[in-house]
């Protein structure tokens, strides 16, 4: 008797799953283990490649804007076919050597130049809006883990408070309502006063996890200083989940920017931005679709590639976790 | 032939279990035999990794996902390997049923205890819902459940720990099954309630006159209830025998370290506590 | 039990009074002066006083918001005399635009959003969770690798980007559908529906890669479950071994995810309403923002608060009806 019998007809847990303990050739710090998970990933490495290039369009706006000659808010009136009412010189929405991308119709402003200083916008937004988040929310989150009774009832209570208001609608009423002062600014502001509770929230009950486990107890039973505890014990054990959470929560707020111009409450024309630009783009799109389709794809690809980039992280770091 | 047939329940003839690993298939059990009659117990022995856990859920056609087996598994002189999970279905819970080391967590936090036996009996004997209430309540109060017509409605989480492994065998033994295999049944409990767990077992395999297989690490467990013992290591067959000659005379270095490692009194004393 | 409910009740009621003052206060504060909106250009000072007066934006802060909470619970008395107006309660007061009752407002308008938001649940929750399952069962094939890749494409297209898309190839291009409108379902069913079509689906669609994900994982865990493996032992039916031991125990903390988005809907899906031109909430939270109408602004906040925070605790209540672990104090 020595056939050989295959089970698979059942469902059940595969074995060998990605990250089996001692897996050779993998790095031992978490950046170093998730960079190394990484490489050998090929949706992630497209989507990495997709942001830097995007990043670096953003950088170089002003030098893509000296190569075509046209600026992003300079009316090229000689692309538009005033006959047509306003629409673009050729097919495909003005595509040509002069404009890569086209031109907006009515007043032929150069489609790739306001993609390019609309991405400088977005990133801006998202990476500021992810920086003051991810502050706030960490201090906070600790500051309500750590040291409990009241503090944490007024922290948690506030982040009752937030997460049950309307953010959309009430973002859109104060945005509508303030004077026009620095757009970029107080859409920073704005999405980061309604964003932090969800990382704090996160942040708390790790926090109080963590205050359990016996290296902490430890640390705190040898006489170590409430700042050694916090900033040796603590924070060093968020960072796998803050770098997750980070990551996912930049395609959020890109979505978010884009949603609120497109809502006509975010950076006021004639600054470009994509969700702006999607916006003006309503009215036309049935005889220009290429105007609506070029921001568009460019949002949709960044937020998918960052969407992309931060489940992968996340699968690495869960994996790395597993070990 | 029929003798042998007859006397035993449970043969297993080379054994080899294969699982596919991300570093290619690795073998974790290695050409196992051994035979288990009707009303005995016998124990498979071992360190955590060594395959015996592997073996008992090969026998259950329980494997994970592309596991490969090799080798023959006989119940009641019939072949199970190579079964389909239709056919396996009918043998498991029915002829061979199992109990595992947690019972918190194999236990279905979400369903009472008394429908989580009922299923089972119904899976196998059909019947009404009321029928295999009574058969429930009967069999919790067959392993010692105190007040079994109210418990018998009540979530694994409202029970003790030993309680619900009691709970557990209750489920295994519902359908009267030949064969039943316990993986490490008393690990997860205080050492009080270990012997209880024990005596239970021996006393409902003695009196239901079923086969068991009872999966340990500990020696100093398997020498209270076993007639014959399998010693594996790394998934290897190291030494077989009938209890007796294990612990008198063990024939492998691996079994005497086993042996050995059994905690005595004296072990625990200072040397010179116990000089003095 | 009764204990618990009255606590959860008086904390709701904090919470929604605090979200009415803060956005009293806030559109107090800082918004332009409604009366020189109304007034137009050719407006003198006693005009806009008067108009001030007529609106009760005349009086301090604090008695407004008496007012306005006075008008929610026992109903309020707009203007003098001849000219009395009785709102009864729950008086949200009129709209600054048309003079119209903003709860008379709310309630024409809600069952649209109810409408869009019972019907992409519906969408969102069977197309989630079977393609999560079927992933989930299935996992590392090439189906699941093409649903899960599938799931986060899906849920990084903005809404509004989908549901222009969307309109441009079925309606404009391939003319499957029409332009969607604001039709009774009594006066043409078949064009209800299809009005509705495209709204549900745009709204299903993020949800639902959401949720295919979330199902995946929950159903992947516990296949790896213990109990999972004592049901496979115990020799039962494969579809009760799934049903009880792999799709209850894993669907059940999808219970509270859903109910929360659901409640957050019902508040209003702004954007979609307003791509698609339907007259539920969020279009009119849209356009009470664009005219910096206070009493309609007012009100869609507090409803989508309101649903929020009871979403919230329904949840709560449905959740320790299914887990019996989950017992309240």
């Amino acid at each position: 008797m020595t056939t050989a019998f295959v089970h698979d007809a059942h469902p059940g847990p595969p074995v060998g799953a990605p990250g089996s303990p001692g897996a050779p050739g993998v790095p031992a710090t978490a950046g170093g283990r998730i960079l190394g998970v990484l490489r050998h990933d090929r949706a992630a490495l497209f989507s990495a490649s997709f942001i830097a290039l995007m990043m670096l369009m953003a950088i170089c706006a002003p030098l893509i804007s000296a190569l075509t000659g046209h600026g992003p808010t300079a009316f090229d009136t000689s692309a538009i076919d005033v006959d047509s009412g306003g629409l673009p010189k050729g097919s495909f929405g003005g595509i040509s050597a002069e404009h890569p991308l086209g031109v907006e119709p009515l007043n032929g402003r150069d489609i790739l130049a306001r993609i390019a200083y609309g991405a400088r916008v977005s990133f801006l937004i998202a990476a500021s809006a992810t920086v003051v988040t991810t502050l706030l929310g960490v201090v906070l989150g600790m500051v309500a883990g750590f040291y409990g009774g009241w503090v944490d009832q007024f922290v948690s209570r506030v982040m009752d408070f937030l997460m049950a208001f309307p953010a959309l609608i009430f973002m859109i009423a104060i945005l509508s309502s303030l004077p026009a002062g620095n757009r970029s600014f107080l859409l920073v502001a704005v999405i980061s006063v309604f964003g932090w509770p969800y990382l704090a929230r996160v942040v708390r009950g790790q926090t109080l996890t963590l205050l359990n486990r016996d290296f902490v107890e430890a640390a705190r039973a040898s006489g170590a200083s409430r700042r050694a505890l916090v900033f040796r014990e603590i924070l060093p054990n968020l960072r796998s989940s803050l770098i997750v959470m980070t990551t996912l929560s930049v395609p959020g707020y890109i979505g978010t920017e884009a949603g609120l111009s497109f809502l006509g409450v975010g950076v006021s024309p004639p600054t470009p931005s994509w969700g702006q630009m999607i916006a003006s783009s309503v009215s036309w799109y049935a005889v220009d679709p290429l105007y609506f389709a070029i921001p568009g794809l460019f949002l949709f690809l960044t937020v998918l590639s960052l969407t992309v980039l931060g489940d992968r992280i996340r699968a690495a770091t869960d994996a790395g976790e597993a070990a | 032939m029929s003798e042998a047939l007859n006397s035993e329940l449970l043969v297993v003839e080379n054994l080899t279990v294969t699982l596919p690993t991300t570093r290619g298939p690795v073998a974790v059990v290695k050409d196992v035999s051994f035979t288990v009659g009707r009303n005995e117990t016998v124990g498979i022995v071992g360190e955590s990794g060594s395959g015996k856990s592997m073996t008992s859920l090969a026998v259950m056609g329980l494997l994970p996902r592309g596991a490969v087996t090799e080798g023959s598994v006989r119940l009641d002189g019939v072949e199970l390997l190579g079964r389909s999970d239709r056919e396996m279905r009918r043998i498991r819970g029915a002829q061979a049923a199992m109990i595992f080391q947690d019972p918190l967590s194999s236990l279905n936090p979400y369903y009472t205890v008394g429908l989580q036996i009922e299923e089972m009996y119904r899976a196998h004997r059909g019947g009404s819902r009321k029928e295999a209430r009574k058969v429930a309540v009967e069999a919790l109060a067959r392993v010692g459940i105190p007040e079994p017509e109210r418990r018998v409605g009540h979530y694994p989480h409202q029970f003790s720990g030993g309680q619900r492994q009691r709970v557990m065998i209750a489920m295994a033994l519902v359908c009267s099954p030949a064969l039943l295999i316990a993986d490490e049944p008393t690990t997860a409990l205080d050492v009080t309630v270990q012997a209880q767990i024990l005596r239970l077992l021996a006393e409902l395999q003695q009196s239901t006159r079923t086969g068991m297989v009872f999966i340990t690490h500990d020696l100093a467990v398997i020498s209270s209830i076993a007639t014959r013992v399998l010693v594996m290591c790394q998934g290897e067959q190291v030494e077989y025998g009938t209890a007796e000659q294990i612990f008198s005379a063990p024939q492998h270095p691996y079994t005497r370290k086993l042996l050995d490692s059994i905690p005595r009194i004296t072990d625990a004393l200072p040397a010179d506590e116990v000089t003095t | 039990m009764a204990r618990y409910l009255a606590g959860r009740i008086a904390g709701l009621v904090l919470i929604l009074f605090l979200v009415c003052l803060f956005t009293y206060l806030i559109f107090f504060e800082l918004s332009p002066d409604p009366a020189v909106m109304i007034c137009g250009k050719t407006c003198t000072p006693e005009r806009v006083a008067q108009i001030r007066t007529v609106l009760g934006i005349d009086k301090p802060f604090l008695t407004q918001f008496g007012d306005f909470l006075g008008g929610l619970f026992a109903g309020r008395d707009y203007g003098t005399g001849a000219n009395l107006v009785h709102c009864p309660a729950p008086c949200l007061g009129y709209s600054f635009q048309t003079n119209q009752s903003v709860m008379q407002m709310v309630v024409t308008r809600l069952p649209v959003t109810a409408t869009l938001a019972v019907g992409a649940a519906a969408l969102w929750l069977l197309a989630g969770i079977t393609a999560g399952l079927l992933s989930a069962v299935k996992e590392g094939t090439w189906w699941d690798r093409a649903a899960m890749n599938l799931a986060l494409g899906g849920a990084s297209i903005p809404n509004y980007v989908l549901a222009l898309a969307l309109q441009y190839i079925l309606v404009v291009k391939l003319q499957i559908l029409p332009f969607p409108s604001s039709v009774a379902f009594t006066d043409d069913p078949w064009l209800w529906f299809q009005s509705y079509l495209m709204p549900w689906f745009v709204l299903a669609t993020g949800a639902a890669c959401l949720y295919a994900r979330l199902t995946r994982a929950n159903v992947i865990d516990t296949l790896a479950e213990n109990f999972f493996r004592t049901a496979r032992s115990k020799g039962l039916a494969p579809v009760l071994t799934m049903r009880r031991h792999a799709l209850r125990p894993a669907l059940t903390p999808i219970v509270t995810i859903f109910g929360m988005d659901f409640a957050a809907l019902l508040g209003g899906a702004l954007i979609t309403e307003t791509v698609f031109g339907l007259n539920g909430i969020g279009k009119m939270a849209a356009d009470s923002i664009a005219k910096n109408d206070q009493p309609v602004i007012m009100a869609v906040t507090l409803l989508a608060a309101f649903f929020v925070v009871v979403g919230n605790v329904v949840v709560d209540l449905v959740y320790t009806a299914l887990d019996p672990r989950v017992r309240i104090r």
